[in-house]
């Protein structure tokens, strides 16, 4: 069955004031409970298929940590459906794949204070064969080496169940998020995708239910009302 | 099982959401259903004749009053003639001479005479203690509108019959008033009436409701979407730790504030 490009909006959730950015700030609180014992710091969100609000989801939380006042850095590795310059209207002609290949320097890829303490690095021109340049040793030591110049690093991939690169990128990623969606996500996609965290041995912290509609009661006693 | 128990607690609200969601499907199939109604009543619709014929008789109690020994003489005459009206014997009297008038009739000799039952259920008496009179009528009702006058006259007929002549069947009804006809209408005016095609299409229509919501929960339950954080939670074994909201029912709720 065919399914809607994304039903999540593109947006940073920018009002502090907002239901959504609250969601987030949550969220953030949750996670920061979850690495009492680790710290994640190169954390990303996958989901099952495409439209489920991972991208979303990913840039919102970073926000919340910006803001909070980390060091963060995005990086759009969804080298099949990149997507994350849309969100802040940013060039992707010098992104990561033009780094990997040599192409540009590392200075040129980064879109430095796109917000305060917010740094992206976008996907930059389409490649051959994606996971090849995902597997590359040089992506493991530029990771290390913005490891110190950043307390958090965010970094967007490919859905789980429909190319390989999530598998691929797990050997540097710290901590996975599983996001879903009401009303768009397969229960029998996450099952399969849940067995293939578990086969895989992902270290995923904890799932996400993005656009679960607002009851009467939280409409009444919205965070807004307070 | 986890699923199930969910399932089976379905709110209103629940309800009111798997309607929302279906929606589509719901009105495809009140639609479809109202047209095929609407094409049923059309290919299906038969006219249907009525006419009404009256023999209105003034009863004599030689006192040609209005006392009260008068009214309960009329009343008398009434409920004894609507009781023989209602008798399936008279039914079966009246049947077999309308039988005979009609055959008697070149023009309705091709009509084939209602049952006695049919005869019965349309016969009906009425006194009227003013006038001091009875009025037998006969309502009959045929898809076919040649067979409706001939009819009404030859049932009206063996009523005038045996007003005037008395019936030995029916010594009590007939011979023990000094009945006289007063007069007779016979009720020119055949009215039709069609079988309401608005009726039946409101019908299937409802009929479509009902298919439509069972197909919405059939939909429903066979469904493979994720409809809340509790089915997630069933499904998978990875703890939520984030529930963000839809956009839309938050920028729905912002605006109101």
């Amino acid at each position: 069955m065919k399914r809607k490009n994304s039903v999540v909006s593109r947006e940073i959730y920018e009002d502090t004031t907002s239901i959504l950015f609250e969601s987030f700030q949550r969220l953030q609180v949750n996670l920061e409970y979850a690495s009492i014992d680790s710290k994640y710091q190169v954390i990303s969100c996958i989901s099952s298929t495409k439209g489920e609000g991972k991208t979303t989801s990913l840039l919102n939380l970073a926000y919340v940590y910006s803001l909070k006042g980390f060091k963060v850095l995005v990086i759009d590795l969804d080298l099949r459906a990149p997507n994350v310059h849309h969100f802040f209207n940013i060039d992707n002609s010098n992104g990561i794949t033009d780094y990997l290949v040599g192409k540009v320097s590392e200075e040129e890829i980064i879109h430095k204070n796109i917000k305060e303490n917010y740094d992206v690095i976008t996907a930059g021109n389409r490649v051959p064969f994606p996971a090849k340049v995902l597997e590359s040793n040089k992506i493991i030591e530029f990771l290390e080496k913005l490891k110190k110049n950043y307390d958090y690093i965010f970094v967007d991939t490919s859905p789980f169940l429909l190319f390989a690169d999530t598998l691929i990128i797990s050997k540097f990623i710290d901590a996975f998020i599983f996001v879903t969606s009401v009303n768009v996500s397969k229960k029998n996609e996450i099952k399969e995708a849940t067995k293939l965290i578990k086969s895989n041995n992902l270290n995923v912290v904890g799932s996400i239910v993005c656009q679960v509609p607002l009851t009467k009661r939280q409409n009444k006693y919205g965070y807004n009302g307070y | 099982m986890e699923e199930n128990k969910n399932e089976q607690g379905l709110s209103l609200l629940d309800i009111l959401n798997i309607i929302k969601r279906r929606i589509i499907g719901i009105i495809i199939s009140i639609v479809v259903l109202m047209l095929a109604g609407l094409g049923y009543a059309i290919l299906t619709d038969r006219t249907t004749y009525h006419a009404t014929t009256s023999v209105y008789v003034i009863y004599d109690n030689g006192k040609a009053d209005t006392s009260t020994d008068s009214i309960n003489y009329g009343r008398l005459a009434s409920k004894t003639i609507a009781e023989a009206l209602n008798d399936d014997k008279m039914w079966r009297l009246i049947y077999n001479k309308a039988n005979d008038n009609l055959k008697n009739n070149e023009d309705a000799n091709s009509f084939v005479v209602p049952s006695y039952t049919e005869i019965g259920k349309s016969l009906s008496a009425s006194y009227d203690s003013n006038l001091q009179s009875l009025r037998f009528s006969f309502t009959y009702s045929s898809t076919d509108k040649n067979l409706i006058i001939p009819m009404t006259n030859a049932v009206i007929g063996v009523l005038k019959d045996l007003t005037q002549k008395g019936s030995d069947e029916y010594k009590d009804a007939f011979n023990c008033f000094n009945i006289s006809i007063l007069g007779d209408t016979i009720e020119d005016d055949i009215y039709e009436t069609s079988s309401s095609k608005i009726k039946t299409t409101l019908i299937f229509a409802v009929v479509g409701l009902v298919v439509g919501f069972i197909y919405a929960f059939i939909a429903e339950l066979l469904s493979q979407t994720l409809r809340s954080k509790e089915q997630l939670e069933d499904i998978c074994d990875i703890k939520v730790i984030g529930i963000i909201p839809n956009i839309n029912s938050v920028k729905k709720m912002e605006g109101e504030k």
